[in-house]
């Protein structure tokens, strides 16, 4: 189910779950880098 | 379905939005037939719209939220609109569920308890609210609320969208990729500042745990269970087994971790 421990670099991601995903930290977020690469 | 599902994932294309409501930023992956029409336009306006309304029943930080005013005394549960009633109950089964490890009725400095249904209400809304997408034909969503969220494929022959889990210890990471068709993924640990779990019981922070992931078929339900779990730290794993269908990671304060069910060839996700 969970498959590997990956680097986020090297990781092909749709959406980034975690504890830290708040509108304070979000500029530098991993979900910041997803949404702004999809537009 | 439609020629961009047979397509490789690098070529499909998604569509993505993004909105800041509730201090939390609500993500948006679309692909798919209706990904880029007005119709999605119109589906993802629907699910900000009701998100806001809900934000001002049940806000903690708005002092005339229906939900303070309840608090208060100002307004009767009856007086209330039944959104109200269907959160308090959920909350009230969680904390029975959970032995009251989670609870809608914080415990606050001055000795009283105060309500706080927010950890209901973020994985109920986004939920209630992913039917607007779900209406899109031949459209496949993932809707997410700082980090909970709700994904849909419509197709069984569509990718799974690939959900990261956050490196608690280093948030610029990840510590694992979870492939998920349909369900719900929710992770609950140590936030930003201000928003501290605690468990309801005792008011203390939980040691030796850094975040819970749970992976089930209801955003409601794996975000209360992700929370519940976390607050009880060291006895998050044990706990998390009572509870059927989910699948979970659990991260250690120490970096470790540990996965449910631990039966690798179990899976509850398709």
């Amino acid at each position: 189910l969970i498959d590997e421990t990956v680097s986020a670099q090297s990781a092909d991601i749709d959406m980034v779950s975690g504890a830290t995903v708040t509108s304070d930290g979000y500029v530098q977020s991993l979900q910041a880098a997803l949404d702004e690469a999809g537009i | 379905m439609s020629s961009a599902a047979v397509q490789g994932r690098t070529e499909e294309r998604i569509r993505r939005h993004v909105e800041h409501l509730m201090g939390m930023p609500i993500s948006l992956a679309l692909r798919g037939r209706h990904a880029a029409t007005p119709e999605a336009d119109e589906a993802w306006q629907s699910v900000i719209n009701e998100l806001r309304e809900v934000d001002h029943i049940f806000s903690t930080y708005r002092d005339d939220s229906i939900t303070n005013r309840l608090d208060r005394g100002e307004l009767m549960l009856e007086e209330c609109p039944a959104e109200v009633a269907e959160v308090l109950a959920l909350g009230n089964e969680a904390e029975r569920l959970s032995g009251g490890a989670f609870s809608i009725r914080l415990p606050t400095d001055d000795g009283r308890r105060r309500l706080d249904p927010s950890g209901v209400v973020k994985g109920w809304a986004i939920e209630r609210a992913s039917r607007f997408l779900a209406g899109l034909d031949e459209t496949d969503f993932c809707l997410s609320a700082g980090g909970d969220m709700i994904c849909h494929a419509t197709d069984p022959s569509s990718p799974a969208w690939r959900i990261g889990i956050e490196n608690p210890h280093d948030p610029k990471r990840l510590i694992a990729v979870v492939p998920v068709h349909s369900g719900a993924v929710a992770t609950s640990g140590t936030a930003h500042r201000g928003d501290h779990l605690v468990d309801p019981r005792t008011g203390q922070r939980p040691n030796g745990i850094a975040s819970v992931t749970v992976i089930g078929t209801s955003l409601t339900w794996a975000d209360i269970d992700a929370t519940a779990a976390y607050v009880q730290g060291p006895d998050a794993a044990r706990w998390l087994q009572t509870r059927s269908r989910h699948s979970a990671l659990i991260v250690w304060a120490d970096g470790t971790t540990t996965r449910l069910p631990q039966d690798p060839t179990h899976s509850y996700i398709d």
